[in-house]
């Protein structure tokens, strides 16, 4: 991709390690590059208006290249009977759950990344694989992932999903927020795939007015709580709900940001006064050989 | 990659609509959204940011008759074709819901607007305040649908692209052989109507009810004649009604003879009394709950309610007091809120004392201070020993004096 790659992020970073001794840590710290715009774009999910129908699931597929059943099978309610994590096959499941107010219409919800605004999962990320855009998404860049899997422990969420079948060039894989289909000017398929508009895609900050509109307007319609609006520093994905979101599995998170694991692991480091861009390096590199060496056999074998 | 499925349905609700000077029976309820009038979310008294109104002109309201009989709604897509909906059946189910506002919402006055007048054809739009025309439309439809038929495809509605009913000449009409809806338009507008394929509607020969009396405890509902012999339409006693009252599938596969019901529980006894009022509101209790009298209420009327069943009022039934159905229990206690003007007949004498010249311009209220009757006056309740006349009035007449 258009900046470093694994090889020369190795290199760059073994160079400052042999100058770092003279860096604070602050200038060291491979934290996020939080660049929140006013403008960032977000989607409004409303569980109250979504039926179940999983097109969204289906146009994610589609949209991906990921392998599906064609769109005639997903009448097949029966998969909602389970519950299910977005993984490397599927980026964003919908789950459904009983509806206090009326039972035969449960209530389901579409699952994805939550493209939060301070993302623990790009704090985690030693090496800035991870990263939110001025668009609200937080993407993924292959080319610089050494395949260290800490964004999958970091997310509160549990969001991140490894290609763990895959022994050549595994990926980390999640939404992207369609960056590809944005960038085109086009709504995310999974946005543009629903009959009933449960996603509504727009600038983060218009659809947390619009939701406590709705809130507000049909006060019996909704509990009084935008999730993802504050949880975890904001988040881009919000979402509506007609009963308490812990029925819903929603994680009851704090407001604020969760910490990366990486950052734990820098505390670590501090507590040994061992400067921290030279344990990235160790650490970095580490893997770099572990999984090139890996590659090499696979490509030999 | 599949595109938007369906961009732009189309609701086209056109045709004019004649006018008729019917109001509906009910007006829209919708919590309004300030945008559908006012281009501004603060309006103000003196800047009201007035949208371009929709409704050009009020000409009244049409008979759902007089609706058009099908339309078709959306564009044939990659997936789906259009759906051809029957809308006048829809319309006849709908007087039992919740009327034609249930789907023309915000717009009880006429002309009917188009659904994309104020709905964007289109996803990526200015106002996402409000669904996008192929959401508002697929939400209408399925706020009834699912709750009927939880088990309900897109080809409910839909045909399928490539399928035999869309290469074929017959399409499917939506909705257009739900039973007591008829559905004679539907066929004359040109629309070939298919086999029918919704569930139809299997109305009940009996419903018995259990109510709270504690006497008649049971009602029996003789839903078929009131629909058969009376010819009652639906609508007649169905308002505002959820779709799954009537089309349940629970019920269609159950034995529809006899239901025993429980009366809903948190009804005042008036609103349990709401529906067969309209007809039966000079009907003895007796007539629909067997068996129950004054004298069978199980409970005691004095103790209970301060007025006491004696002698006169012992033989009455319940409905000559409580003329208002189910309405027990709100009745002033006075002689005046039955036996209206009773006092002017009233020959006082029987009393023992006579109305002379002296008292009768006497208003009642000037002796009888309590309106009840029941605690009875004596010359000293109002005149002092100064006062009163050696005779009580009427003993000139030969009567015997009695005790002051
Ligand atoms: S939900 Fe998880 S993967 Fe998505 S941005 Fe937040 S922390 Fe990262
Ligand atoms: S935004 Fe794109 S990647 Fe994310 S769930 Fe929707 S379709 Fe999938
Ligand atoms: S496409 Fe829309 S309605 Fe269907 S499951 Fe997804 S979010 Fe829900």
């Amino acid at each position: 991709m258009k900046s470093q790659n694994r090889r020369s992020f190795l290199k760059t970073s073994t160079a400052i390690t042999v100058a770092a001794t003279g860096l604070t840590p602050s200038t060291a710290h491979a934290g996020p590059t939080n660049i929140l715009s006013p403008d960032r774009m977000g989607v409004l999910v409303d569980t109250t208006v979504c039926i179940g129908c999983r097109n969204c699931e289906w146009a994610c597929k589609t949209a991906h290249g990921l392998e599906t059943p064609p769109l005639d099978a997903y009448e097949d309610r029966t998969p909602l009977a389970k519950m299910r994590r977005p993984d490397e096959t599927a980026l964003t499941v919908v789950n459904q759950y009983e509806n206090p107010k009326e039972p035969d219409l449960p209530i389901t919800v579409k699952v994805q990344c939550m493209h939060c605004d301070h993302p623990a999962c790009v704090s985690a990320c030693i090496v800035g694989a991870i990263a939110k855009h001025a668009n609200g998404e937080v993407v993924w860049d292959t080319d610089k992932c050494i395949g260290c899997r800490y964004c999958m422990v970091a997310c509160p969420f549990q969001v991140p999903a490894f290609e763990y079948h895959k022994a050549l060039g595994p990926r980390i894989m999640k939404c992207d927020f369609c960056s590809e289909r944005r960038a085109d000017g086009k709504l995310p398929a999974c946005v543009e795939s629903c009959p009933v508009e449960a996603l509504t895609y727009g600038r983060r900050e218009d659809l947390v007015r619009i939701a406590k509109e709705r809130i507000k307007r049909s006060p019996d319609r909704y509990v009084e709580h935008i999730y993802g609006e504050a949880e975890v520093g904001g988040t881009s994905w919000c979402y509506l709900a007609g009963t308490d979101f812990d029925s819903l599995q929603f994680p009851k998170l704090g407001l604020n940001p969760a910490p990366g694991v990486s950052e734990s692991i820098q505390h670590g480091i501090f507590a040994y006064f061992v400067p921290p861009v030279s344990l990235y390096a160790l650490l970095g590199a580490v893997m770099w050989t572990s999984r090139h060496r890996h590659d090499e056999e696979e490509e030999q074998s | 990659m599949r595109t938007l499925l369906l961009i732009g349905l189309l609701c086209s609700i056109g045709g004019t609509v004649r006018a008729q000077a019917r109001v509906p029976a009910r007006a829209g309820t919708a919590a309004m959204d300030c945008r559908a009038c006012h281009t501004s979310a603060t309006p103000t008294k003196n800047s009201p940011a007035l949208a371009a109104c929709p409704r050009l002109k009020i000409t009244g309201y049409h008979a759902v008759d007089e609706a058009p009989p099908t339309l078709t709604l959306g564009r044939d897509g990659a997936t789906y074709g259009a759906v051809i909906f029957a809308h006048r059946a829809h319309a006849h189910m709908a007087e039992t819901g919740k009327g034609c506002n249930g789907c023309h919402h915000y717009d009880q006055a006429r002309p009917i607007q188009k659904c994309k007048n104020c709905h964007a054809v289109s996803r990526q739009r200015e106002d996402l305040g409000k669904p996008d025309l192929k959401a508002a439309m697929h939400r209408q439809c399925l706020d009834c649908h699912r709750e009927w038929n939880p088990a309900g495809s897109c080809a409910t509605c839909h045909v399928k692209a490539g399928s035999a009913a869309a290469k074929g000449a017959v399409a499917p009409v939506a909705g257009a052989s739900v039973a007591g809806a008829p559905v004679a338009g539907a066929s004359a507008a040109g629309a070939p109507v298919a086999a029918p394929r919704k569930a139809t509607v299997v109305a009940p020969q009996r419903v018995v009810y259990e109510t709270g009396a504690k006497e008649g405890k049971t009602v029996t509902f003789f839903h078929a004649d009131h629909t058969g012999r009376f010819a009652l339409a639906c609508a007649a006693c169905h308002q505002n009604e959820s779709c799954r009252g009537c089309h349940d599938r629970k019920l269609l596969s159950g034995d529809r003879t006899v239901l025993a019901r429980q009366t809903a529980k948190g009804l005042t006894d008036e609103q349990a009394h709401v529906r067969c009022a309209a007809c039966h509101a000079k009907d003895e209790c007796s007539t629909c709950h067997k068996g129950m009298s004054t004298k069978t209420i199980g409970f005691d009327h004095g103790r209970r309610t301060g007025f006491a069943l004696n002698r006169f009022h012992a033989p009455l039934t319940c409905k000559q007091c409580h003329t208002a159905p189910g309405a027990f229990g709100r009745i002033n206690a006075s002689c005046e809120s039955c036996h209206k003007g009773w006092q002017a007949k009233f020959a006082h004498a029987r009393t023992g004392l006579t109305l002379d010249e002296q008292h009768k311009d006497v208003e009642c209220a000037g002796c009888h201070e309590d309106k009840t009757f029941r605690d009875r006056p004596v010359c000293g309740s109002c005149h002092t020993d100064k006062t009163w006349p050696a005779q009580k009035p009427g003993t000139a007449a030969g009567r015997p004096a009695v005790k002051r």
